[in-house]
């Protein structure tokens, strides 16, 4: 299957090489908007599995996309599989490289998921890395 | 006569008892036959094998498919390009603009009513995706393919149709071709039966049938074609039992689904629902009138009018078919002679839906189902799966396959007396779905499912999980320098074990990218058993083998039996960043009724340190560029970035190649089913196959992000010092943690990591750009 990823302004290669990394934040392409719009609207009933369903779709399109696996994760996270929602933030900390806001995102994902869990130390560490302050 | 008067009691009596008890024989005998020809009319109708779906296509803006990728999707699935698309399943085509109403569908998530989509395409894909009423429609899935269904063990399959499902043509062509009273008999027709009789005799053989549909339909419950006179009682009985039971639309249902109307292998195909699937790749409602006749024209002796294998012989049944309809007024005289026109358009029997024609794959869904599911349950309960099978890359894995393994034969100098066999499994790595399973040479033919049974030594595809047992140990990176000399360990038996390499040479000091890259076994076996067994064979469970493997030194050079499927569940963890992932057949289970039973969502694990992984990745992408996976470039265009590891077992009995891109990983094996040598290496038998396929699909480039906490710096290929784009002996560019400082070969001393830096990932941003 043919993937479009989501269009991240590619930048001109002639240019001199700038002095901190280009952040390239993700966004969601016209169909993963869609789904996941969808996606909410079901979250919104409790229909757990079809709005996981609704964004396993848009991954199936862009499954580079963070906000994606952020998206998932916080439905998980509504049915209360914590151990899923962290590891799908886990899954989008590791593909936000120059891209803070999801990056912050993903490690608020995580944060809350070992909160509830009990483990306020480690959802502590994980809230100062989602403020960037490691 | 006195005699005769004085018994004339008595032998009423006898006689009117014999008559008393064979009627009460007769009557105990009929509604014995009326139990169990109701019981088989009302439990037969229940029991269906389960559906199984490929995966939907997705559309959507941007999707890279062109007007003929499209077009040959729609086809795929059946649809019947038109002048103006006005019913279900139909499209229409002008130049690059596609239209289309699709079929009613009940998805697992949602239901999907047809509609009408007006796609725009250019050369990078669907441009503009709109409704019937001029909005733009952001995604949309097609219906999928039937691929098969999972049918009990006599073999009997079908797909069950209710009654508005059947154009009106059907009943009306049976009722003309096989039964004329079947409105008004009840259950026999005794001038047809004698009409038979005659015709019968006279020819000296059975030549014509008298049975009615309702006779046909008692003989294909009991499956009994004995031709004896009891039996035909006994038959026009049942038949007329039906009649009392049920009424005639019921009878003609119950006739379109049971009849059986031809073999696939160990399949049978029973009913015109199915049939319809089997010979014209489409749902019996979209039928042509051309093509209902052909069903019909079937009835009679589905292997002797075969229109596979009797094209002519079922043409010329068909056109008398027509004449019948056109005769009684079913159909006007001019449609039949139009009709008959029509060529008899069958699809190929290895393209059609509804087939049992990808059977390792559907092996696997029987297998995921069978952990939650009795067998009873998938063979009669008439569930709804929808699986993961991408047909198109399943088509491209069978056709690849077959004809890499002709060419190596022909090639071969050493000619063996056991053909060679193959595998090829082929994952999505990011949500782990099995999108494609070959499990044999003849990808058509059920038996040894080798993709999920032959256990075999996988031989150096083990080396990437000690390359990443090693870099997670903190204490190598992908320039670090390992000895690939002579060694010897002295195993627990007293034994002395000294591998060797396949060129019989020694390297000296390498780094470990080159000695991943050309697959060197002594430098591998010296850093596995520096990183230490124990943290190797950790590793192996890590990522998601099942079993743990012993810890013994052979192990460090692929001395592991493993299945193809598992080597992808294994790599499937390197390609999805150090994420394992089960891979996954099935999405969703449904009932009859469309009532979600069983969903089996994405779940991801972090198994492994993501920027080990991305360095071992790195170090496979070497693989490609540089080392044994080089002969990839003659398939894969270059500027498509893909990693791998090719895997050759001893004595060359094991031909491997594993390795993923950015939205495909696939797995290939070759090799013999008795364990013979094969004389092929990884790269010269399963190499050209992956390859082939990886180019294929399109495939897009690997291109995972730098982790924050490596660096990208260039080396010198062959030693492993530091080195400049422009500088050193074939230079190559690595990651390493931030902050590396590698001995620098003396010819380029300048500060790679200072203005060189930035032109490194400028190279790399580059190279991975599609």
């Amino acid at each position: 299957m043919e993937t479009q990823p989501a269009p991240p302004p590619e930048q001109p290669s002639e240019q001199p090489p700038p002095p901190a990394p280009v952040i390239r934040e993700p966004v969601l392409s016209a169909a993963s908007r869609a789904l996941v719009g969808q996606a909410q609207l079901q979250l919104k009933s409790k229909n757990y599995p079809v709005a996981a369903s609704s964004i396993e779709r848009a991954l199936r399109i862009e499954p580079d996309n963070p906000l994606l696996w952020i998206e998932l994760g916080k439905v998980r996270q509504a049915e209360g599989n914590y151990v899923q929602a962290e590891n799908m933030g886990r899954k989008a900390a590791s593909m936000s490289v120059n891209a803070p806001k999801a990056y912050s995102a993903a490690w608020t994902l995580i944060s809350e998921s070992l909160r509830a869990r009990g483990k306020n130390t480690e959802a502590q560490e994980a809230m100062l890395r989602a403020q960037g302050v490691r | 006569m006195s005699a005769l008067k004085k018994f004339r009691k008595q032998i009423f009596a006898g006689i009117a008892l014999v008559f008393g008890v064979a009627a009460i024989a007769f009557t105990v005998w009929v509604f014995m036959l009326d139990r169990k020809i109701t019981s088989q009319f009302e439990g037969r109708r229940w029991t269906l094998p389960a559906q199984v779906y490929a995966q939907p296509t997705e559309l959507y803006v941007g999707q890279t498919f062109s007007a003929d990728t499209l077009e040959q999707e729609l086809q795929r699935l059946g649809y019947q390009r038109v002048d103006k698309p006005q019913h279900p399943g139909s499209y229409s085509r002008q130049g690059t603009r596609v239209d289309l109403i699709n079929r009613r569908f009940q998805f697992w998530d949602a239901l999907q009513e047809p509609q009408l989509l007006s796609i725009k395409t250019s050369r990078n894909g669907i441009e503009d995706m709109r409704n019937g009423r001029n909005e733009e429609v952001p995604i949309f899935r097609l219906d999928p393919l039937l691929i098969g269904s999972i049918f009990p063990i006599h073999g009997e399959d079908r797909v069950v149709v209710t009654p508005e499902e059947v154009s009106q043509l059907l009943p009306s062509a049976l009722k003309v071709v096989e039964d004329r009273k079947f409105d008004s008999h009840w259950g026999i027709n005794p001038s047809a039966i004698l009409r038979a009789a005659f015709v019968n005799l006279r020819a000296g053989q059975i030549e014509q049938g008298g049975s009615t549909l309702t006779q046909q339909l008692v003989k294909s419950y009991f499956l009994d074609n004995r031709r004896t006179l009891g039996r035909k009682i006994e038959e026009a009985i049942m038949a007329m039992l039906l009649e009392v039971h049920f009424s005639k639309p019921d009878l003609m249902n119950a006739y379109i689904n049971e009849i059986y109307l031809g073999q696939d292998g160990r399949r049978a195909i029973h009913g015109f629902g199915l049939a319809s699937q089997f010979y014209f790749g489409k749902p019996l409602a979209e039928l042509q009138l051309h093509e209902v006749a052909t069903l019909v024209a079937i009835v009679r002796g589905p292997s002797y009018y075969d229109p596979r294998r009797h094209p002519k012989r079922v043409r010329e049944r068909r056109d008398l078919v027509l004449k019948l309809m056109a005769e009684h007024g079913v159909i006007a005289p001019d449609m039949a002679q139009k009709a008959a026109k029509r060529p008899l358009s069958v699809v190929g029997s290895g393209s059609q839906a509804g087939g049992g024609y990808y059977p390792a794959f559907l092996d696997l869904v029987r297998r995921t189902l069978r952990r939650d599911y009795r067998e009873e349950d998938l063979t009669e309960a008439g569930l709804r799966i929808f699986s993961t099978l991408d047909p198109s890359v399943q088509t491209q894995a069978e056709k690849v396959l077959t004809q890499e393994l002709d060419r190596l034969e022909k090639t071969s100098k050493k000619k063996s007396k056991v053909p060679l066999e193959g595998v090829v499994v082929v994952t999505a790595p990011q949500n782990g779905e099995v999108i494609a399973m070959v499990g044999g040479r003849q990808a058509s033919f059920a038996g040894f499912n080798r993709a999920l049974d032959a256990k075999r030594s996988i031989g150096s595809l083990v080396k990437p999980v000690i390359y990443l047992a090693a870099i997670e140990s903190g204490q190598y990176n992908a320039a670090s320098v390992v000895e690939d000399g002579p060694v010897a360990v002295k195993l627990a038996n007293g034994q002395m074990w000294q591998p060797k390499n396949i060129s019989q040479e020694y390297y000296g000091p390498v780094p470990l990218v080159r000695a991943l890259a050309q697959s060197m076994n002594l430098a591998t076996v010296n850093l596995g058993l520096s990183v230490g067994l124990p943290k190797v064979t950790r590793e192996f469970v890590a990522l998601g083998l099942e079993k743990e493997p012993p810890q013994l030194p052979s192990v460090l050079l692929g001395a592991l039996d493993v299945s193809p499927l598992e080597v992808a569940q294994l790599y499937n963890a390197f390609a999805n960043g150090g994420f394992s992932t089960p891979l996954r057949a099935v999405r969703a289970v449904l009932d009859t009724e469309g009532k979600p039973l069983k969903s089996f969502a994405l779940e991801v694990t972090p198994v492994a340190s993501p920027d080990a992984v991305y360095q071992v990745n790195r170090m496979m992408v070497e693989v490609i560029e540089h080392g044994s996976g080089r002969g990839a470039r003659a398939n894969i265009p270059p500027n498509i970035v893909v990693a791998g590891k090719s895997g050759t077992s001893s004595d060359y009995r094991d031909s491997w190649f594993a390795g993923f891109s950015g939205n495909h990983l696939a797995v290939v094996w070759i090799g013999h089913d008795d364990n013979s040598p094969t004389g092929l290496t990884g790269s010269s038998g399963s190499l050209p196959v992956w390859s082939r396929l990886m180019a294929s699909l399109g495939t897009t480039s690997w291109s995972a992000p730098l982790p924050d906490s490596l660096q990208e710096t260039w080396i010198e290929f062959p030693t492993g010092l530091g080195a400049r784009p422009d500088c050193g002996d074939e230079p190559i560019a690595i990651a390493v943690p931030k902050g590396t400082e590698l001995p620098m070969q003396p010819a380029c001393t300048t500060n790679v990591f200072g203005e060189f830096g930035e032109r490194v990932k400028e190279w790399w941003r580059g190279g991975t750009r599609q």
